[in-house]
């Protein structure tokens, strides 16, 4: 029903009036509205595990693609093609690496295929082409082996090199 | 926008899934072996390391330094530990003794050699390997 709207509340208290059909994007809230059976027009559904910046960024990310067909199902055997990123898309996500992740996150929890794919892909161009270190550097990832396993793995290796 | 601290560790081994199901095996593997010990075993996993496309790999002519790098780490270092999980590999045909050097690939169903020099092929085809120490198949 178009027009018709429903409160999200984010984990910090706020609460945002959505239009059914843009939040039904989120496969989670539409369970809830579907199967659990929850009133559109008193309840407010709560959603502890997105903060109020995030769902702000969510909802317009859902808003822009209310219109979009339904994601494939069957992603298994799609091509692996990260160039696909719609321009609008690449500005909305245009954002320091914290929020992306936590927009993944986000995406994951409220099941919203389309958002999760766009992230996920955003994030493998960001590690396409680079090194192990410089990897490291760009996602701030510490090297958490220890000096006995690196000469562990080095040794297990030797017998290839030695052939 | 809040200037948040959630890393790329804080993200569910399913959810890094799904990122590197999106990268070809080069980049994965690449770029994400031997980074921290999570990363490690998630990239090493069987369901993506079944099957190896290393077509992109610059072929043996290429001998600049960080060519010769990313060379010796998937054939020294990635395919010794993975090299049980592959089923289906595709490779450069120069690269053919460097993969039989690198493991005995115990799983593996479907092996293509991609420009495959006359000479080695005859080679291959008559069981006389170039190396008389190489004796797999």
């Amino acid at each position: 029903m178009a027009g018709h709207k429903i409160k999200l509340q984010s984990s910090d208290g706020d609460t945002f009036d959505v239009e059914v059909e843009i939040a039904k994007q989120s496969a989670t809230i539409k369970t809830m509205l579907e199967d659990l059976g929850m009133d559109e027009e008193e309840d407010v559904i709560p959603l502890p595990n997105v903060n109020s910046a995030i769902l702000k960024k969510v909802i317009q990310w859902a808003t822009h693609h209310k219109d979009d067909p339904p994601p494939p199902e069957d992603d298994e055997n799609r091509e692996k093609n990260t160039n696909d990123i719609s321009s609008w898309d690449q500005d909305f996500l245009k954002v320091d690496q914290g929020t992306l992740f936590e927009l993944i996150l986000a995406a994951n929890y409220l099941d919203i295929k389309g958002l999760l794919d766009v992230t996920c892909k955003t994030v493998a161009n960001m590690i396409k082409g680079k090194t192990p270190e410089e990897i490291r550097r760009t996602f701030n990832i510490k090297n958490d082996f220890t000096p006995q396993e690196e000469e562990q793995i080095k040794k297990e290796n030797e017998w290839c090199e030695e052939k | 926008m809040n200037n948040s601290t959630v890393s790329i560790l804080d993200l569910p081994d399913e959810v890094l899934l799904n990122i590197f199901k999106t990268l070809n095996n080069m980049d994965l593997l690449y770029s994400l072996f031997g980074i921290n010990k999570r990363l490690d075993n998630m990239v090493c996993d069987i369901n993506l390391t079944r099957s190896i496309n290393l077509m992109m790999l610059p072929s043996n002519r290429v001998i600049d330094w960080r060519t010769s790098t990313i060379r010796d780490r998937i054939f020294m270092q990635l395919l010794p530990r993975i090299h049980n999980n592959v089923e289906c590999l595709t490779v450069q045909g120069c690269f053919f003794l460097r993969v039989l050097l690198a493991g005995n690939y115990l799983n593996l169903r479907k092996l293509t050699l991609i420009n495959l020099e006359f000479t080695m092929a005859c080679h291959i085809f008559n069981g006389k390997l170039p190396y008389g120490s190489m004796s797999k198949k």
